[in-house]
């Protein structure tokens, strides 16, 4: 049965509808969720909302885009909401714990290339971040991605440009061994 | 005049780049293989119609802030226990009544399937750092549902929520366990455990078709 079947089923009242219409898409929802959170927990966290919100608001899809899309517009801008609380009480955590170990800090080994790459990422401004994610990491287009985050494909485009450039930039001295 | 040698080293030397990238990347914030689908799921039946800031209430992510929280719970819980008449355990619970719609019966069965599995690992586990760790996020995991679910209609059945309730506290206790935990936090949860049949009695509310959920 197809998602717009199972639409119907579930505006109708059938939670085996809301079931199946779960199964066929919370793999790729929790992927994408998890790729953005990097923790388990949290990742869990934005799948559930995500799917409350859309069964929510099933009743408001009007069908312009699959549902596929319309389902990752919710999940991407309630892991976008999230992950911001997150960083500001993080940023809290941090504030406070950098006033009680000031002084102590030791310096670590240096990273190696992946991690270097990840903390890389982490620090990308979030709209670049959010297109590389999506296009580098987990293959979605630019038509795709902007549907999902409502801009036009040429947007998407210049910001993974932008993002892969900022990225070289921060692993310059990798350069070498990497492309070799 | 532009050389147009260079510019095709500089692209071939861009598109190494682009792919030596999106390679490096796919390791980045690998997802785990299998998905959470029905612990997740149970969250979401127990969720819907709730207000978002409800569902992320008890989210783990702000366990740290909710630690004090947590220890005023299980005191209370505890409190509650010794202070409050209690019925006699009840051996077999009975099956969902009518007043329990079935979503929310259905979300209980998962969540019991799910504690079930828990509390057979902690009973089979040894004393260890890992294993605590893991075991306390897992209680953590199941204690935001469970709670869900006593403020759901999935509570009003009596026998149900006695079982829940019992179950929140052996979870309370099981989240709290940190590397540090003396020897006698695990005596208290084993004890909490026998005292009240918790696993005899989850396993009892758990219809046979769906032990392997």
């Amino acid at each position: 049965m197809n998602d717009d079947a199972l639409i119907e089923r579930v505006l109708a009242g059938d939670p085996a509808a809301q079931r199946a219409l779960y199964d066929a898409h919370v793999d790729r929802v929790y992927r994408l969720a998890y790729r953005f959170a990097g923790d388990a927990d949290l990742a869990r966290d934005f799948t559930q909302d995500t799917f409350i919100r859309a069964f929510d608001r099933l009743g408001t899809f009007k069908r312009r885009s699959s549902f596929s899309t319309w389902l990752h517009s919710i999940g991407v801008s309630v892991a976008l909401n999230g992950l911001r609380s997150v960083r500001r009480l993080r940023e809290r955590e941090t504030n406070a714990i950098d006033a009680e170990t000031m002084g102590t800090a030791r310096v670590g080994s240096e990273p190696d290339l992946k991690e270097r790459l990840a903390r890389a990422i982490d620090a990308l401004p979030e709209g670049y971040r959010t297109v590389f994610v999506m296009h580098d990491v987990e293959g979605y287009t630019h038509e795709e991605i902007g549907v999902v985050l409502g801009i036009e494909s040429g947007t998407s485009k210049a910001q993974l440009s932008r993002a892969r450039a900022k990225l070289r930039t921060a692993l310059a001295d990798f350069a070498g061994e990497w492309i070799a | 005049m532009k050389d147009h040698g260079n510019d095709d080293v500089n692209e071939t030397n861009d598109e190494k780049w682009n792919e030596a990238l999106r390679d490096l990347a796919r390791d980045y914030n690998q997802p785990p293989m299998i998905v959470p689908r029905e612990a997740m799921w149970a969250a979401i039946v127990a969720g819907q119609g709730r207000s978002r800031s409800r569902m992320l209430m008890f989210s783990r992510r702000f366990a740290p802030l909710a630690a004090a929280a947590v220890l005023v719970l299980a005191v209370g819980i505890g409190i509650g226990r010794v202070t409050v008449p209690r019925p006699q355990v009840i051996g077999i619970l009975k099956p969902a009544t009518a007043a329990v719609p079935e979503a929310y019966a259905i979300a209980t069965t998962q969540q019991l399937v799910q504690a079930q599995a828990l509390l057979t690992q902690f009973n089979a586990s040894t004393r260890g750092v890992k294993e605590d760790e893991h075991l306390a996020a897992w209680a953590r995991d199941l204690l935001s549902n469970t709670r869900l679910l006593l403020d759901s209609p999935a509570g009003a059945d009596p026998h149900r929520k006695q079982l829940l309730e019992d179950l929140e506290l052996v979870l309370v206790q099981i989240a709290a366990l940190s590397p540090d935990a003396a020897a006698s936090d695990r005596a208290a949860i084993a004890h909490t455990l026998d005292d009240a049949q918790v696993l005899p009695r989850i396993k009892a509310a758990i219809p046979t078709n769906q032990v392997g959920l």
